[in-house]
């Protein structure tokens, strides 16, 4: 049978040694080489391999998701001037410009998540966390956004934050699983 | 290019300490000369690799189905800067990489 620390000690290197930036590669590969020797200490090992894998990749990390913030950030605003301009035209009434936010949200979250999941697979969980909770933090720090836009439908704060950031880890695995899925060949 | 000369943590000299007289030694042995955990080890052998005080090479595993493994040699580099950390009057500018 399998012991279940050696195995957690085999997930910990798996993912020190995942997606490595270009000039750590080799050493995420000798780390790997070394655990694969060790009989004893695997999970000491693979933990300090962990961390160290951590601090090398918080820089490309904190650029990832300052770059989804940021475009986050950018469709927000374009999709609420494109709502003004065709509330402004008449091709948007009252009652819509006060159903459509919501869904469009939850969608939007979701759909943005696949996409972001998609094309970064590695990287699942920053995409959750940004495109769950940024499009609320920056509402907030503009006094709107998709806090307000839940609780105007009864949903609390915390609800609402839990409910975005579940559907943005939900949109990132997915589009994780079908860009890490192998091409089906007839 | 190695970066200019800068102070070498107690750590880092360890490390040069370790393979400072010997052929290639693995990371393991590395660990075990010094007592340093990966955690610290890692980040210390690629600085001292990025200002050329030591360099790796690949070895073959010694039993099939392993991967190669990481090896680590002091340069002539390495050993000037052990060197000059070792004298006396340099033991009290000892800082940190």
């Amino acid at each position: 049978m399998t012991d279940p620390r050696s195995d957690l000690a085999a997930r910990l290197m798996a993912l020190a040694a995942r997606n490595p930036p270009a000039d750590r590669i080799e050493w995420a590969a000798a780390m790997r080489g070394e655990f694969a020797t060790l009989d004893h200490g695997r999970l000491s090992w693979a933990t300090g391999c962990l961390a160290a894998s951590l601090v090398w990749r918080a820089p490309g990390e904190a650029s990832y998701a300052a770059l989804l913030a940021g475009g986050v950030y950018v469709i927000g605003w374009g999709m609420s001037r494109l709502g003004w301009a065709l509330f402004e035209r008449g091709l948007l009434s009252v009652e819509a410009g006060l159903v459509l936010p919501l869904p469009t949200l939850l969608i939007g979250t979701f759909v943005l998540a696949l996409l972001a999941g998609l094309a970064r697979p590695g990287r699942a969980a920053a995409t959750a966390l940004v495109l769950g909770l940024a499009p609320s933090l920056i509402g907030l720090a503009l006094g709107a956004g998709p806090l307000g836009t839940l609780e105007a439908a009864g949903a609390p704060a915390a609800v609402a934050l839990a409910l975005l950031t579940g559907l943005a880890a939900f949109g990132a695995v997915a589009g994780a699983w079908l860009g890490a899925r192998p091409p089906q060949h007839a | 290019m190695p970066a200019a000369p800068r102070k070498l943590s107690p750590q880092s000299l360890a490390v040069l300490d370790a393979l400072h007289g010997r052929e290639w030694l693995y990371g393991l042995e590395v660990s075990a000369a010094t007592g340093l955990k990966s955690g610290s080890l890692y980040p210390i052998l690629i600085r001292l690799a990025d200002r050329g005080l030591l360099e790796s090479r690949w070895l073959e595993p010694e039993r099939p189905g392993r991967p190669a493994r990481h090896a680590y040699r002091i340069t002539g580099a390495g050993r000037s800067a052990l060197a000059e950390a070792r004298r006396p009057s340099a033991s009290l500018a000892l800082g940190g990489i």
